[in-house]
């Protein structure tokens, strides 16, 4: 009787231990689902920041005149980083110390990214504006200057309009320089320019200037942006993520070996112990 | 004849440089328009409707209305956007919040705020959920002391524990109220303009001084800042870019915009471009206010922004170009 009880003790003992085994079992390999998704949500970051790169060129080059995709661009790439780190990295036990880093690292970049759009963005709208209006305004001035017979002003007018527009296109040291040369010589010339004719002639130098500032500006945002770490971030990290779904499901199919020894060694258990009862009990009855 | 053959020859190579540097002028200014004349409009029209859960509609329009979001019952977000006779604004310079405290900038419209790459004039919230948040607890808005006791408020009242059950299962939390009322948020659009049909087609929608407007609205690049879905929004530029905004009497400069929430030099002044539909019906102007009407409003833009002297007639005309921009108020609010 002593030794069914402590058999039965034994075997009540052992499930039970079987079962928590169970129930703590690796969970990091659980949730495939949430394993998928932030893989595919990785691929979309990645995928929104080629967009935002493409389509900031697209507005640089006039391709596109308004920023509204370049916007909705952003917004989708902020929300994509968003979900993932408030839904899946926060509350999934799926991630290592390792991964949460490099999410935090690609988050920052991208935060980086998008201030340096933002920038290039307004000093794009200035540059745009005052490329369009300087030479409307300096045709003005040279038709003053034609119908005031004064040549000088009007060649220096007509070089520099043509200066400011390969520069505006190329961008050339070699123009900008050009521009810098004739600039003074306007300056004079200007004093010759009539009364009636001083504040387009103000307005001309100002724009002139804010081409030759902007132009600098809205490139140097432009490609700080374009050539950001985003890219090989994103790329870092979904290798990485990947690695970590590898270990995980590793670990998962060798604690999944683990628990079905551990049942085969339960129904052995099981065997052994009906084989030594009935052997016990048919001992009684003879 | 060799002599006057060269000297021919001469004179020709001459003058086909003297008139390959005029034309190489002109060439390049060709370039230039065409670029401008061939390319897409730079203002798209506004969707004739939006996709929303009406659940959540139904729940933030009663949210958006209800003064128990405030601490002395008083102000609802209706009370600084009134969507019936002031389009989406108070038409004041600053809006008045509980115990008669004063804002610190102009309540911008709420109508086509949806279309808005980020929300508030300094772009700190970057949506409308996020936007709703602020005014429940700012002390000069609707001064609730927090956010969980607005919540107890809420769930004090039978009916709203239906409509959140209904929206939300049942979970009255301080997101799914700000969710809700950013839902009814995205439902407040002012479609069809006549500038829209204009877009869409329709050549006659538009007078020949509103096109004119248009014109002048591009060329004068206005456009550059002002464009897409809501002629703004969607980005942030400097007040005073060409000219400085602290040679204007007056208090604009004051306000140091974006600085105050990015702390670079290089945001102090630059807030978020307005959306410029509703500007002919929604005065005053800019963030603070100040300015009253919408032609000292034209003329401040011109001036500072663009650089330029504007003459009466165009003004005018960029003027009625502004007033095409206004549509339709949704049907559920006229």
């Amino acid at each position: 009787m002593k030794l069914i009880i402590l058999l039965v003790t034994f075997l009540l003992l052992a499930i039970f231990f079987g079962f928590g085994l169970y129930q703590y079992k690796n969970p990091k390999a659980d949730n495939q689902t949430t394993n998928q998704n932030i893989a595919d949500q990785l691929l979309e970051i990645e995928r929104y920041d080629s967009r935002v790169n493409e389509q900031a060129l697209r507005n640089r080059y006039n391709l596109d005149n308004n920023y509204d995709k370049l916007a909705q661009s952003i917004s989708l790439l902020n929300k994509s980083i968003s979900d993932i780190q408030n839904i899946y990295i926060k509350d999934s036990e799926a991630t290592d110390n390792l991964l949460h880093k490099k999410f935090k690292n690609l988050s920052n970049q991208l935060e980086i990214k998008k201030d340096l759009i933002e920038n290039f963005k307004s000093h794009n709208s200035i540059f745009k504006n005052s490329q369009l209006y300087a030479p409307i305004v300096g045709k003005e001035l040279i038709a003053i200057a034609e119908q005031e017979n004064l040549q000088d002003a009007v060649k220096n007018y007509r070089e520099i309009i043509i200066e400011l527009l390969e520069f505006s296109l190329h961008g050339s040291s070699t123009n900008a320089m050009k521009l810098n040369l004739i600039l003074p010589k306007l300056l004079e010339s200007e004093k010759q320019m009539p009364e009636f004719a001083q504040s387009a002639s103000i307005e001309f130098i100002n724009h002139v200037n804010t081409v030759i500032k902007e132009k600098s500006e809205t490139d140097n945002y432009l490609n700080k942006a374009l050539n950001s770490k985003s890219q090989k971030q994103i790329s870092e990290l979904s290798k990485a993520w990947k690695e970590q779904l590898v270990k995980n499901i590793n670990a998962d199919e060798k604690y999944n070996i683990y628990i079905l020894w551990y049942i085969l060694f339960l129904l052995a258990y099981i065997v052994m112990m009906t084989w030594l009862l009935r052997k016990k009990y048919s001992a009684s009855s003879i | 004849m060799n002599s006057t053959y060269c000297l021919s020859k001469y004179i020709t190579r001459k003058q086909i440089i003297k008139v390959s540097k005029v034309n190489k002028f002109l060439i390049m200014l060709t370039i230039l328009a065409n670029s401008l004349v061939f390319a897409q409009e730079p203002i798209t029209p506004i969707p004739l409707t939006i996709e929303t859960d009406s659940k959540k509609v139904t729940l933030g329009k009663k949210l958006f209305f209800d003064t128990i979001l405030s601490s002395d019952n008083t102000i609802s977000c209706a009370s600084c956007h009134d969507l019936k006779s002031k389009f989406g604004t108070d038409l004041t310079s600053v809006s008045t919040g509980v115990n008669g405290h004063k804002g610190t900038r102009n309540s911008p419209t709420i109508y086509n705020s949806v279309f808005n790459f980020s929300q508030f004039w300094d772009g700190r919230a970057n949506n409308l959920s996020q936007q709703a948040l602020e005014p429940i607890t700012n002390t000069l808005e609707m001064g609730m002391p927090s956010w969980q006791q607005t919540v107890a408020k809420i769930k004090k009242i039978a009916e709203y524990k239906e409509l959140f059950a209904a929206a939300y299962d049942g979970e009255i939390t301080k997101e799914n109220t700000a969710d809700a009322i950013a839902e009814f948020g995205k439902t407040l659009i002012t479609p069809n303009s006549i500038f829209d049909q204009y877009l869409r087609g329709n050549k006659e929608a538009i007078t020949s001084e509103q096109k004119r407007g248009y014109e002048i609205f591009k060329s004068y690049g206005c456009v550059a800042c002002h464009q897409g879905m809501n002629v703004g929004g969607n980005m942030y530029q400097k007040f005073g870019v060409v000219k400085d905004i602290n040679l204007l009497d007056g208090t604009l400069n004051n306000d140091l915009g974006r600085y105050n929430i990015t702390g670079n030099e290089w945001d102090k002044r630059v807030f978020k471009v307005p959306s410029l539909r509703l500007a002919a019906k929604t005065p005053p102007y800019f963030h603070d206010g100040s300015i009253a009407t919408l032609d000292e409003a034209v003329g401040i833009m011109i001036e500072f922004q663009l650089g330029r002297k504007v003459p009466k007639k165009d003004k005018k005309a960029i003027i009625r170009f502004l007033e095409s921009l206004v549509g339709e108020i949704p049907e559920g609010i006229r």
